[in-house]
């Protein structure tokens, strides 16, 4: 990837299952090294983008390149140059934390030399400390995070993906990972595609992309989606909260569970992801 | 080079965990007692074989066979777990092929459905059911054959059922008949015709006579028609296996 190319190109992407649209002819760029928020409302097609994004799943139409390469037609050179965190951890709560980043440096073929060294670095930058040799299942739900973040950055990928990485996590905890992640940035340059439901988090984004029913309803940097609420609605003040509401309305979506399971009997049937 | 450093850690994993759930090991260590001593003892009388050996001797290999269906099938189990959790969606995203990913779930359960056989078989003796020492090296040859070939049933199994609960029901619905018609129990010939043409199928039978030859020196078939069905039956299972996985991932 040469230095200007973005970190991830997403052209007129679909997907759809059977009768069922979870993204439409969704279109974004996120330039190298820079923090992109992907915003939404639950059902809004997220989790199907990032799925895509990933290699999980195949687009119904149009494409994605993520690191300069194409997710279908060259998925192994996409993984090997991205890290994700999903939305529910996926560590193996058996075995050690030190256990759960060998078998990531094995799978990821981590060169061996550097191995040992690249593991103490990712305990020490997320801070894990020497609860690293303790079976995985005694952690606490931030503990997991810190492992799964500490992982990821074994094999140094140029794009990390973040899926609500904070939910369902305390204040402390949440305030600990962005100061973990913000090190990591300024140390790594790395391109970080987060979705959050805590848009207090995306505030210093660079850039900002609100979804909802799977299509792109406004795209900018947080300050230019401030600007652009009516002066009657941002008190003053504008949040993004304030934006999101407004562009995706009051009302709560009563199509949360419906849609998201819809998204995960398709993709089983496809067999893909789950 | 990197699938097999794939395999290794797949391997590794499974083991670990293996050697950390005690459950394993308690369930391949009371097998022998429950039939060998309440069954094998039990039947002793009954059972006035044309083997001229004891029953309990006769049903060993059968006991080894059960450890290799019932372990086996349950490696599929935890493909089933690490889907429901997660984990397999960090080696999916993995720069790795699919095929390394289905060989090293597949050799992982295959060794820890061994090292449950090597278990009973080593415990046989303390409840009266004598084993040669130099008998072990060639069943445990066969049992990792017949281990692999469960294993691989089992992995198609789990790449179409995605719930425990499907994953379950139909594992008991497989590993009973398997159990129950690979003569296991009682010779072929004292069968009636039908039932021995059912037990004739079952590639099973051939892996129990390999190891009741190997074990009491007992056999119905030739060995090298024994090993020709289980390992054909091996590779048959493991490459739909790695086809279903191949299709789904």
């Amino acid at each position: 990837m040469s230095r200007d190319d973005p970190a991830i190109v997403c052209d007129h992407l679909s997907v759809r299952f059977r009768d069922f649209v979870a993204v439409d002819d969704l279109s974004f760029e996120v330039p190298r090294c820079s923090l992109f928020g992907f915003l939404g409302p639950n059902g809004a097609g997220k989790s199907t983008t990032v799925s895509v994004l990933c290699t999980l799943l195949a687009p119904s139409s149009g494409g994605a390149r993520v690191a300069g390469f194409d997710v279908a037609k060259a998925p192994d050179q996409v993984r090997a140059r991205i890290g994700v965190l999903f939305q529910d951890p996926c560590v193996d709560d058996r075995l050690t934390g030190l256990e759960n980043l060998e078998l990531h440096a094995l799978v990821y073929g981590v060169p061996r030399a550097e191995r040992k060294q690249r593991m103490a670095q990712a305990v020490e930058l997320t801070g894990l400390g020497a609860s690293v040799n303790n079976i995985v299942r005694s952690y606490s739900g931030g503990m997991r995070r810190r492992l799964e973040l500490a992982r990821v950055l074994l094999h140094r990928p140029e794009v990390l993906f973040l899926d609500e990485p904070t939910a369902g996590l305390d204040p402390q905890t949440r305030r600990n990972f962005w100061q973990h992640l913000s090190e990591l940035r300024q140390q790594r340059g790395m391109t970080v595609f987060l979705t959050t439901h805590y848009l207090e988090e995306v505030e210093d984004a660079d850039a900002v992309t609100i979804v909802d029913r799977g299509k792109a309803v406004a795209q900018g940097s947080p300050s230019e989606l401030k600007a652009r609420l009516p002066p009657e609605l941002s008190h003053g003040k504008a949040a993004l909260e304030d934006v999101f509401v407004h562009l995706t309305g009051a009302s709560i979506r009563e199509e949360e569970a419906s849609s998201r399971d819809h998204v995960r009997r398709e993709v089983q049937r496809r067999g893909r992801l789950r | 080079m990197r699938s097999l450093e794939t395999i290794y850690a797949l391997c590794k994993r499974e083991l670990l965990r293996f050697s950390r759930e005690r459950s394993a090991l308690y369930a391949s260590l009371a097998r022998p007692v429950l039939w060998l001593i309440f069954l094998g003892s039990g039947m002793h009388n009954a059972f006035r074989g044309q083997t001229g050996v004891p029953y309990a001797a006769y049903l060993l290999p059968g006991v080894v066979a059960m450890t290799v269906l019932f372990s086996g099938l349950f490696a599929g189990v935890s493909t089933v777990w690490d889907r429901e959790f997660g984990f397999l969606k960090e080696v999916l995203i993995a720069p790795v092929s699919r095929l390394s990913i289905v060989l090293g779930k597949g050799l992982a359960g295959t060794l820890t459905t061994t090292l449950q056989a090597l278990l009973t078989l080593l415990f046989a003796p303390l409840v009266g059911v004598p084993v040669r020492l130099g008998a072990i090296a060639p069943a445990l040859g066969i049992v990792f054959l017949a281990s692999a070939s469960v294993v691989g049933l089992a992995l198609c199994i789990a790449a179409r059922l995605k719930t425990f609960e499907g994953f379950s029901n139909l594992a008991n619905l497989v590993a009973l008949p398997l159990f129950f018609l690979s003569g296991s129990m009682y010779p072929v010939d004292d069968a009636p015709p039908w039932l021995a043409a059912l037990i004739r199928l079952n590639p099973i039978t051939y892996a129990v006579d390999a190891l009741r030859q190997v074990l009491i020196g007992v056999g119905h078939y030739g060995m090298g028609l024994d090993l020709l069905v289980v390992g054909g039956f091996a590779l048959l299972t493991v490459g739909v296996a790695v086809a279903s996985f191949k299709r789904a991932y």
